[in-house]
């Protein structure tokens, strides 16, 4: 049984502040189940689209309590998580924009006890390359990649068409072709 | 050839791994929280996130807790840092260490390093489980002593970011996303010092929040904001005009080096022609060319 949760939502001197607590109302119906199945997926992308080991998790939850807020519109969708993934997917690309999440994070949280573990040298390098590639194709290559969104789901999620998709994803692999090659080289 | 197909597979499988084992949605993460707050401020999230001037976001709350950053602490503030409107490394870093007296003061234990490579202040401190009170206090000791304008000109100093271009770019955008939803977001003015009135504070985060940011995203691709894009919107501007066979204009720029009003108009024009099929169409081509 999960506890009931209260979310208060308040805006002050151009502050808006959300608060949620273990008792009160009932979560909106359908929200709990929608977040359990995509927190570590969302968590992922913006790992990797952010680079930052506090920082993304953060920026998930950033994007988790927007569709909170605006649930009872998004619940309505055909795919509420799209809408999540392109919240974050845009958030996480701004480079000032994840390092002030990097900042709360660190502040907030301590630095050792929640950092996202480190992944393999390997892996650190390939995910640099991808954020050093321009930000559309950096988004379709972790959606597609780590997010497992079919072409369409991609498309659906960056508003754009299947063939602007194709187009970035096959550019950026180009580019992470090269550019890996020459790192292999070195 | 690197085999790029199989490393981003193995990349992936390594974070799906790693973030798997870490993040679950249980008694760590937000729905079952015993109490968490979180604070997202609209102001600052859009200068973050869109740049906009060397303002200082002055934000002062009615709540008890405002009262225990007091005045006049002679600590280093935001508006002296922006004063001269460039920010020094002495003083990003006295307004860092200003946060943590701030802190202090309110009985927080924190620290800062620089050892960040993008040279940026990182804050850390032990894990109390007061998260309620340290964040509402690190929130407004941040914007004492080191504002999002702080580091938005600490950006600039490093070469991270150049100001002026931001905001001729800030500008472009905003006039684009009210075209394109039809709405009258308000007027977007900075002043002599580069600053935005509370007015265009306002009217710049409507623009950007709107739609969930989309508009304001889809803009600034379209008008070739986003790194290496510019040159790539040119060829598929003048792919469109050659192969439809229609003339939009020109894509002209300002001296900000953003498109300026003509430009903007050209290249809506040739995005949106025909759908956006022409345009998908030749950044395709051009991309197997």
């Amino acid at each position: 049984m999960v506890a009931p949760m209260e979310v208060t939502v308040s805006q002050a001197d151009g502050e808006i502040t959300a608060e949620r607590s273990d008792s009160g109302a009932e979560p909106p119906e359908g929200y709990e189940s929608f977040y359990r199945r995509e927190l570590g997926p969302v968590v992922g992308l913006a790992y990797v689209l952010s680079g930052s080991r506090t920082g993304a998790e953060d920026l998930a939850q950033e994007g988790f309590l927007a569709a909170y807020r605006r649930w009872d519109r998004i619940s309505g969708y055909d795919d509420p998580g799209a809408w999540v993934r392109r919240v974050v997917a845009n958030r996480a690309t701004s480079l000032l924009r994840r390092r002030q999440a990097e900042v709360r994070a660190l502040a907030k949280l301590g630095r050792s006890a929640h950092q996202l573990p480190e992944l393999s040298t390997e892996s650190e390098l390939i995910w640099r390359e991808v954020r050093r590639l321009p930000r559309r194709q950096a988004q379709v290559i972790a959606l597609r990649y780590v997010d497992g969104s079919p072409i369409a789901q991609v498309a659906r999620i960056l508003e754009c068409s299947e063939n602007t998709v194709k187009t970035h994803l096959l550019r950026a692999k180009q580019t992470l072709a090269e550019r890996l090659s020459s790192e292999e080289g070195r | 050839m690197t085999d790029v197909e199989h490393l981003l597979e193995s990349a992936a499988d390594d974070v799906r791994t790693t973030v798997g084992d870490e993040v679950v949605a249980d008694s760590t993460s937000i729905p079952r929280r015993g109490r968490r707050r979180v604070l997202v401020r609209s102001s600052l999230a859009g200068l973050l996130a869109v740049g906009g001037g060397l303002t200082v976001a002055t934000m002062v709350g009615s709540d008890d807790s405002a009262t225990t950053i007091s005045s006049g602490d002679g600590l280093v503030t935001s508006e002296m840092i922006l004063q001269d409107g460039l920010v020094t490394e002495a003083e990003y870093r006295a307004g860092a260490e200003a946060v943590v007296s701030c802190l202090a003061g309110a009985g927080i234990e924190a620290t800062v390093d620089f050892d960040d490579p993008n040279r940026h202040a990182s804050f850390s401190r032990p894990s109390s489980g007061l998260a309620v009170e340290s964040d509402r206090h690190f929130e407004r000791c941040l914007d004492r002593h080191l504002a999002a304008p702080v580091s938005l000109g600490w950006a600039a100093a490093l070469g991270q970011i150049d100001l002026e271009r931001f905001h001729g770019e800030t500008i472009a955008t905003f006039d684009c996303v009210e075209q394109r939803v039809g709405v009258d977001f308000g007027e977007l003015v900075f002043d002599e010092a580069g600053g935005l009135s509370s007015d265009s504070q306002r009217a710049r985060d409507a623009a950007f929040e709107h739609d969930d940011h989309g508009p304001w995203m889809r803009c600034q691709d379209e008008l070739g904001f986003t790194a290496d894009s510019k040159a790539e919107t040119e060829a598929v501007f003048e792919c469109v005009e050659r192969t439809t066979g229609e003339d939009f204009g020109e894509l002209t720029y300002g001296a900000s080096g953003a498109l300026d009003d003509a430009g903007q108009q050209a290249l809506r024009a040739a995005a949106g022609h025909l759908g956006d099929v022409p345009w998908a169409l030749c950044l395709e081509q051009l991309t197997v060319d």
